[in-house]
């Protein structure tokens, strides 16, 4: 893992605090990177914001349901790539997934139905189903209880792009 | 502070408070990897009688799968035990937990989910309140002076990592940043209105090595073992059970580091001229607090605190803060403001009459009376003790 906080600053106001790129071999083979991936991006990018304590609880909440989410998904051969970036209060979570056409349509459809209106009832059925957890409650939780934006856009027809756009701390003042 | 990179959990259950508590990080990738404890959970809350406590204060995280195998377990106890009355307690410092268990609380409403911090401390009203803040900062500024050149005696020393715990606005971490140039300083305090005013104060004053953190020092997520000197100051006394306090102080200490603990005596504030009406109305703050089960008297019980607590090598100082210390107008500004908190705010809360208020706030203006006045003297004193935590 590489800290870029120096590096670039791209024109849209977001700094790059911190990315990574991963074999999803590695990936598929060890559940046990989500956490520990989750946590080391949380402590790392949180110490200078208000609440350290808090702020890296949420984000390391945010983070490893995403990481599931993605160790979920049918990935093909290639590299995954992790970047945080920041624009103010902002957070942005960016994953660029290698994976078939099928788990392409898998994203985005989920992100229509989280756009739907019955998006709420959506989560709390996926969250208290009894049929064990559908891998679709991670990125509905994100847009219903964390109010974050999300998109997914399909890169050709071998990788799917994910933002997650993060407000994790009130505002102030 | 960071939050401990754990993929570790612990449950436990307390038979005799029928309190299931679960701590720790849950992430599993199936279900049936936490399968002991959720049966464990199943089989405490089915046998449970009355009431039955679920414990989340210091559940860290907890994945998706391990919520859906926790709310599995009580919906069916709700279902097949509706005479089972599940509470859940969390803790608002714990930032992922109130957003969860609100939903569970939407999809079973008849569990009922409690933020344990948040009513559970008597005083807490009053010293959470935001107008506290500028006597807490005239109160610093007063006792700074002293303690400058006490603090080296209990063993601070350069280069360490302190914790001060019940921190308020956050002046003193900061004046201890400065002078005793620790590696960091961890601030916690549970009044979210203090600590913004901390932050903003320690952005203005350019400091970045002090970490405000949002926390309960009953139940604190700071890490054992982690600081070398823990200071924890005039906050005992706001507390029914200051011991609970100061064994998690104790936690958090490095073995053979220090925790450096300052206390009021209240009764025993004087002055002259006026010595009489002034001591009247001390000896009726100190029954004021113990009204809301604040003990304000606990400056000398402090060696025996320390010493129940499992301290040893106590080290104790008494100084008092006077009028001649600086400029007389500044304690006489302290003194109002403790006017206005006692008998204002306080003694009405209490129901006290008219009459009793104004022998009361006299006192207060007596002692104010005698700072102010060119040849008297007025006083406030405090008790410092600190222990080392054996190795
Ligand atoms: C009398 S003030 C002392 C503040 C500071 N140490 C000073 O000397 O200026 C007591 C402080 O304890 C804090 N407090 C009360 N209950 C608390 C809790 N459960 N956890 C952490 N802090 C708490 C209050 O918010 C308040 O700031």
């Amino acid at each position: 893992m590489t800290d870029t906080r120096n590096h670039s600053a791209p024109a849209d106001g977001y700094k790059l605090l911190l990315e990574f790129d991963l074999d999803t071999k590695v990936l598929d083979d060890q559940w046990d990177y989500c956490d520990y991936m989750s946590s080391f991006v949380a402590n790392m990018v949180s110490h200078n914001r208000a609440d350290p304590f808090m702020f890296s609880n949420l984000l390391s909440a945010t983070l490893n349901e995403l990481f599931e989410t993605v160790y979920r998904t049918r990935k093909e051969a290639g590299q995954f790539r992790f970047q945080i970036l920041r624009n103010g209060p902002i957070d942005r979570i960016a994953m660029l997934v290698p994976c078939s056409a099928d788990e392409q349509q898998f994203y985005i459809k989920t992100m229509d139905d989280i756009c739907a209106g019955d998006a709420s009832e959506t989560y709390l059925d996926l969250l208290f189903s009894d049929k064990g957890v559908d891998r679709r409650v991670g990125l509905f939780e994100l847009a219903i209880s964390y109010n974050a934006e999300l998109s997914a856009d399909a890169v050709e027809d071998h990788a799917i792009r994910l933002t997650v756009d993060l407000a994790l701390e009130p505002e102030t003042d | 502070m960071a939050n401990p990179v754990s993929a570790s959990f612990e449950f436990a259950f307390d038979e005799n408070d029928q309190v299931f508590t679960l701590s720790g990080s849950m992430r599993p990738k199936e279900t049936s990897e936490i399968g002991a404890c959720l049966e464990s959970l199943r089989a405490c809350a089915m046998r449970a009688t009355g009431m039955f406590y679920v414990n989340v204060r210091r559940l860290l995280q907890s994945n998706n799968i391990a919520f859906n195998g926790m709310a599995s377990v009580l919906m069916e106890v709700c279902r097949e035990r509706p005479d089972v009355d599940i509470t859940i307690t969390m803790s608002s410092v714990v930032g992922w937990t109130p957003r969860k268990f609100n939903a569970l609380r939407r999809k079973i409403p008849s569990i009922n989910v409690v933020e344990y911090d948040k009513d559970f401390y008597p005083g807490q009203a009053f010293v959470e309140d935001s107008s506290f803040v500028s006597v807490l900062r005239r109160q610093t500024t007063m006792t700074w002076r002293h303690e400058k050149h006490i603090l080296p005696r209990h063993g601070i020393g350069e280069g360490m990592k302190i914790a001060d715990i019940c921190c308020g606005i956050g002046d003193f971490a900061i004046l201890l940043f400065k002078e005793f140039n620790p590696t960091y300083v961890v601030a916690l305090d549970h009044a979210k209105a203090s600590l913004e005013y901390a932050r903003r104060m320690a952005k203005e004053f350019d400091v970045t090595g002090v970490e405000y953190v949002y926390g309960d020092a009953a139940e604190m997520l700071l890490p054992n073992g982690e600081f070398d000197f823990v200071t924890c100051r005039h906050s005992l006394q706001v507390f029914d059970h200051p011991e609970r306090i100061l064994s998690e102080l104790l936690r958090i200490c490095k073995p053979g580091g220090r925790v450096y603990v300052s206390n009021e005596k209240n009764s025993h504030c004087l002055g002259e001229p006026r010595s009489e009406s002034i001591q009247w109305t001390y000896n009726e703050v100190a029954k004021l607090w113990k009204h809301f089960n604040m003990d304000i008297e606990i400056g000398p019980k402090s060696r025996r605190l320390l010493l129940d607590a499992g301290f040893v090598d106590i080290r104790m100082e008494s100084f008092m803060v006077t009028n001649l210390d600086g400029d007389p107008e500044e304690f006489a500004e302290v003194v109002r403001t403790w006017r206005h908190m006692f008998a204002d705010s306080m003694a009405r809360e209490r129901g006290d009459d008219e009459a009793f208020i104004e022998k009361f706030k006299k006192g207060f203006d007596d002692h104010i009376f005698a700072a102010l006045h060119p040849k008297g003297y007025a006083g406030w004193p405090i008790w410092v003790a600190s222990g080392r935590k054996p190795l």
